[in-house]
C-alpha cells in the first residue's frame, strides 16, 4: 500500500503544534511506517506537492499567509487545523480588540526592547498586514480541527489514527484543549 | 406535595408537584447541562442550554424552568436536543471574547475553572463557525478585590441573582440591550464605586471568566489545589467555607452553603472570603531575645523558652498578669486558663472582656438570625455591621427587602448598611445611648423587633449601651450584641474574662497572647502600665514588641486547629488549612512546655471543651 502523503506548514503561530507533532516521539516512527511527509517545516521541502492530507498551524494575519493557505488547500484533499490559532485564530487574534495601526506602532517603534530611533515602520519588501486576525475556516474549507495551545499529542495521533482508517475524526471532550 | 409521574428517556421518574424537569431528571440521576442554572438560585432559562424535547410540545422545552406534569414524557438526549445545544454553545462562545487561551480560568476538560469552557468541551465544539465578533467592552479592575471583563461575559445573570436574592445587596443589574448589554453596578458606576460590598458572591458563581479574583487569579486552577472544608471563625457567624490551598498558599476561599440550603445561602463577607488574602502584616517568624544592650537578637527556640521560664520564675504569681487574645480555639483558651490557675495567677483577661462585663449584668431576651429575618423594626446600633459581621448585614437586608421591615440605623459613621434605611441618625461616637427614649415608643409598637448592637467599640462604651440594654431587659426587647471576635463567646464562657482590671496596676510581668490579633485591641494602653518585663506570643510584628523582653512565634487561625463557639451558639471544630512554621506554637503547645518545665502538673482542659 502506498504511503499517505502528509504536507505540513505554519502562518501566523509560534510553531508549538509543530513541536506537539514531534512530541509524538516513538509513535512517530510507528506512523512513519503508514505516512510520508512532503513539505513541511520538518523536512524543509519548500513546495507542495499533491498530497492526502494538508495539516496548517497558525492563523491569518497578513497576504503571504492566505497564499501559502491557498497553495496547501488546493494540493490537500483533507486539510486539518491544528492548534487553537487554525482552528479559532489563538493568540494573534489578541490584536484584532485593537485597531492595527494601533498594534504596528506598539510593535515596531513603542516596545521596551525595540531601537527604532527613525521610527520606522517596515510596508515594502513585507507581506501586506490584515485589518484582523482570522481562523483558517474564515478563508479555506478545514476538513479536521484539532484545538488546543499547542494540541495534545495524543489528540494528533487519535486523529491521524482515524484518518488512517478512513474516518473524518470528531474530538472527544478529554482530548479538546482550548488553551 | 402531590406526586407526579413522568416518564424520562423511557424510564419512569416520580418527582413532586411544582418541581421542574432538570429538578425531577437530577433527582432521577438523569444529567443535563446547565449554564446560567444554579443550585441555590432561582432559575432563569437564558442560557437555553437545558433545553429537552417532551412530547406533544413542537418547541424544545427549557428544563429549568419548565414544571413536571403528570404523563409528561421528556428526552434529554435526542440528535435535535444535541443539536440545539451546540447551536446554542456556538452563538454564546462567538458573541464576545471566549479566546481561552488569554483567560485565567482556561484548563483542560478535568481541571477547568470555567463551566463555559467545560460545556463547549462537552458539546464538542472545535472551531467556531459564526465569525467572531470583536467588539471591545470595558473591564473593570475598580473593585478592591475582583476583577470584572466583560468581555469574557456570557450574560448569564447568576451574579445579579446572587447579588439580589442571597447577598440581598441587589448592586448588580442588566443595563442595555442585546450585543450591548452589560452587568452594571449601580446605575452603571465603576464596580469601586458603587454600593458593591465586596462580598464576593458573584465571583463565585460566575461560570465563564469575566469575574475574578484579584488575589487568587492566575495562582493556579483549583483542580490543582488541595481542597479543605472548614468554617471561617473571623467573627463568630462561622460561615462554612471551601479552601483551595496550592503549595501552602491560599488560592482561594469559597463558600460552600451556596447550593445547600443553609440560611446564609453560601454567601461569605469581604472579611472571610479576601480577609487572609489581603493580610499585609509580617509574619513572626523566630523567636527573639532582648540582649545586655537592648537590642532584639534571634535565638533559639529553646533559649527563648528558658529566658519565659526564668521570668515567671522571677516574679511572685500576683505580681505576674496574662493578657489574651480572645480569638484562639477554645483548647488554647481553656489551656492558658488552666496554666495560670495552676501558676497562681489571678489577673488574666480577655482584650474584649470589658463587653463580656458589661452585657453580663442584664439580661435582656437573645435575638438569634431567624428573629432577624422575621422582623418588622430592626434597630441597628453602633459600627459598620457590613465590614465587621457582613453575613448577619444580610439577614437585615433580607428582612427588610422581602418583608418590609423598617430599618433604623444608629452610628456616628456612614455605612453601606444606610441605603436601606428610612432613618439613619447620626450620633457622636459615644452617645448612641442618648436616645434610646426617641425610640422607645416606636419599639413597643412593633410586634417582632430586634435591636442590634454592632461594634466592638460601642459594646466596650458601658455608657453606650446601657440604656438599650436596660430598656431591652425591661420591655423584653429582643436584643442581639454581636461579639467583635470569633471565639468571644467560648472565652466569655470559659471565664477568662471574668476577673476585672483593677489590680494590673501591681503587675510587674506581663504575658501578652496575641494570636492573630494587634495588641492596639487592648483596652487600656498596655504600654504605658509600666511592666518591667514582657512575653509576646502571637503571630504577626506587634507594636508590643517594642517593649517585649521575649517574643515568641505563634500559629496564625489558619494553622491551629481547634474549637470555636458561634454566635447562633453552636460549637464547631476548625480544621487547619495552612501548615505552620517549625517554630511558631499555637498557645496550648508553647504553655505545655513552660508546664513540664515549671512542674505544674497535667492540665486538663477536656471537661472545659464539652461544656462549651
Amino acid at each position: 500500500m502506498a504511503k499517505v502523503r502528509v504536507a505540513t506548514t505554519w502562518l501566523e503561530c509560534c510553531s508549538g503544534c509543530h513541536m506537539s507533532i514531534l512530541d509524538l516521539d516513538e509513535k512517530l516512527v510507528d506512523l512513519l511506517s503508514k505516512i510520508e511527509f512532503d513539505a513541511s517545516p520538518i523536512t524543509d521541502i519548500k513546495e507542495f506537492g499533491e498530497v492526502d492530507v494538508g495539516i496548517v498551524e497558525g492563523s491569518v494575519g497578513n497576504e503571504e499567509q492566505l497564499e501559502v493557505l491557498k497553495k496547501i488547500r488546493e494540493k490537500a484533499k483533507i486539510l486539518i487545523a491544528l492548534g487553537d490559532c487554525a482552528c479559532f485564530g489563538g493568540i494573534p487574534a489578541m490584536r484584532n480588540f485593537f485597531n492595527k495601526d494601533e498594534v504596528l506602532k506598539r510593535v515596531y517603534i513603542e516596545t521596551e526592547s525595540t531601537v527604532n530611533p527613525s521610527k520606522v515602520i517596515p510596508s515594502l519588501d513585507v507581506p501586506k498586514i490584515f485589518p484582523s486576525v482570522k481562523s483558517i475556516d474564515q478563508f479555506v474549507k478545514v476538513d479536521v480541527y484539532i484545538p488546543g495551545c499547542p494540541p495534545d499529542p495524543r489528540a494528533i495521533e487519535y486523529a491521524i489514527k482515524e484518518l488512517l482508517e478512513g474516518k473524518i475524526p470528531v474530538l472527544p471532550p478529554e482530548l479538546l484543549s482550548y488553551e | 406535595m402531590r406526586e407526579v409521574k413522568l416518564k424520562i428517556d423511557g424510564k419512569e421518574v416520580i418527582a413532586t408537584e411544582g418541581m421542574t424537569i432538570l429538578e425531577a431528571a437530577r433527582k432521577a440521576g438523569f444529567e443535563i447541562p446547565t449554564l446560567c442554572y444554579h443550585d441555590g438560585l432561582s432559575a432563569h432559562g437564558g442560557c437555553r442550554l437545558c433545553v429537552v424535547e417532551v412530547k406533544g410540545s413542537p418547541r424544545l422545552l427549557t428544563s429549568c424552568t419548565t414544571p413536571v406534569t403528570n404523563g409528561m414524557e421528556v428526552s434529554i438526549n435526542t440528535d435535535r436536543v444535541k443539536e440545539a445545544r451546540k447551536f446554542v454553545m456556538n452563538l454564546i462562545m462567538t458573541e464576545r471574547n471566549h479566546f481561552c487561551m488569554f483567560c485565567e480560568k482556561s484548563g483542560r476538560y478535568e481541571e477547568t475553572d470555567c463551566e463555559l469552557q467545560k460545556r463547549a468541551y462537552e458539546v464538542q465544539i472545535e472551531h467556531f463557525p459564526f465569525p467572531v465578533y470583536v467588539n471591545k467592552y470595558p473591564i473593570d479592575t475598580t473593585s478592591p478585590v475582583m476583577v470584572m471583563d466583560h468581555n469574557r461575559c456570557i450574560l448569564c445573570g447568576r451574579c445579579v441573582r446572587v447579588c439580589s436574592e442571597v447577598v440581598a445587596n441587589s448592586t448588580l443589574d442588566f443595563s442595555f440591550r442585546g450585543s450591548k448589554a452589560l452587568i452594571a453596578s449601580d446605575t452603571g458606576l465603576n464596580r469601586g464605586e458603587s454600593s458593591c460590598i465586596s462580598c464576593g458572591a458573584c465571583m463565585q458563581v460566575c461560570p465563564a471568566g469575566a469575574l475574578f479574583s484579584k488575589f487568587g487569579g492566575y495562582k493556579g486552577k483549583k483542580s490543582l489545589c488541595e481542597k479543605i472544608e472548614t468554617f471561617c471563625p473571623i467573627c463568630g457567624v462561622g460561615c462554612e467555607t471551601t479552601n483551595y490551598v496550592r503549595y501552602n498558599n491560599i488560592v482561594e476561599i469559597e463558600g460552600s452553603g451556596l447550593a445547600k440550603g443553609n440560611l446564609d445561602g453560601g454567601q461569605l463577607c469581604e472579611k472571610g472570603r479576601y480577609g487572609p488574602l489581603m493580610e499585609t502584616r509580617n509574619r513572626i517568624s523566630l523567636p527573639l531575645l532582648r540582649d545586655s544592650r537592648g537590642r532584639f537578637v534571634e535565638s533559639s527556640y529553646q533559649e527563648a523558652i528558658n529566658k519565659s521560664i526564668q521570668l515567671l520564675k522571677a516574679y511572685s504569681p500576683d505580681k505576674i498578669v496574662f493578657r489574651v487574645s480572645s480569638f484562639l480555639p477554645a483548647e488554647d483558651l481553656a489551656y492558658i486558663k488552666g496554666f495560670a490557675l495552676k501558676l497562681g495567677v489571678k489577673d488574666i483577661d480577655t482584650f474584649d472582656g470589658e463587653i463580656y462585663r458589661n452585657l453580663i449584668s442584664f439580661d435582656y431576651p437573645k435575638a438569634n438570625y431567624e428573629d432577624i429575618l422575621n422582623s418588622d423594626l430592626i434597630i441597628l446600633v453602633g459600627g459598620d455591621i457590613v465590614k465587621e459581621h457582613g453575613v448577619v448585614g444580610s439577614y437585615i437586608r433580607r428582612a427588610v427587602r422581602n418583608k418590609g421591615a423598617e430599618l433604623i440605623i444608629i452610628s456616628p459613621a456612614e455605612s453601606k448598611m444606610d441605603r436601606f434605611s428610612k432613618e439613619v441618625r447620626r450620633v457622636a461616637e459615644g452617645s448612641e445611648g442618648s436616645v434610646v427614649k426617641e425610640y422607645e415608643e416606636k419599639i413597643r409598637k412593633a410586634s417582632n423587633p430586634v435591636i442590634i448592637l454592632e461594634g466592638a467599640y460601642l459594646l466596650k462604651n458601658r455608657e453606650a449601651i446601657e440604656s438599650w440594654l436596660k430598656f431591652a431587659e425591661a420591655s423584653k426587647v429582643k436584643t442581639l450584641p454581636l461579639p467583635p471576635t470569633g471565639n468571644s463567646l467560648a472565652a466569655w464562657k470559659l471565664g477568662i474574662s471574668s476577673k476585672s482590671n483593677e489590680n494590673t496596676e501591681s503587675g510587674k510581668l506581663l504575658f501578652l497572647i496575641l494570636g492573630d490579633i494587634d495588641s492596639s485591641y487592648s483596652p487600656a494602653s498596655l504600654a504605658e502600665l509600666g511592666f518591667e518585663a514582657i512575653i509576646l506570643h502571637g503571630a504577626y510584628i506587634d507594636p508590643m514588641m517594642k517593649l517585649a523582653d521575649v517574643v515568641l512565634p505563634g500559629k496564625s487561625w489558619l494553622e491551629n486547629e481547634g474549637t470555636y463557639k458561634l454566635i447562633s451558639g453552636e460549637v464547631k471544630k476548625f480544621t487547619p488549612i495552612l501548615r505552620a512554621e517549625k517554630d511558631a506554637k499555637s498557645p496550648r503547645e508553647l504553655l505545655s512546655e513552660l508546664a513540664d518545665a515549671l512542674r505544674l502538673g497535667k492540665i486538663d482542659i477536656d471537661s472545659l471543651i464539652t461544656s462549651l
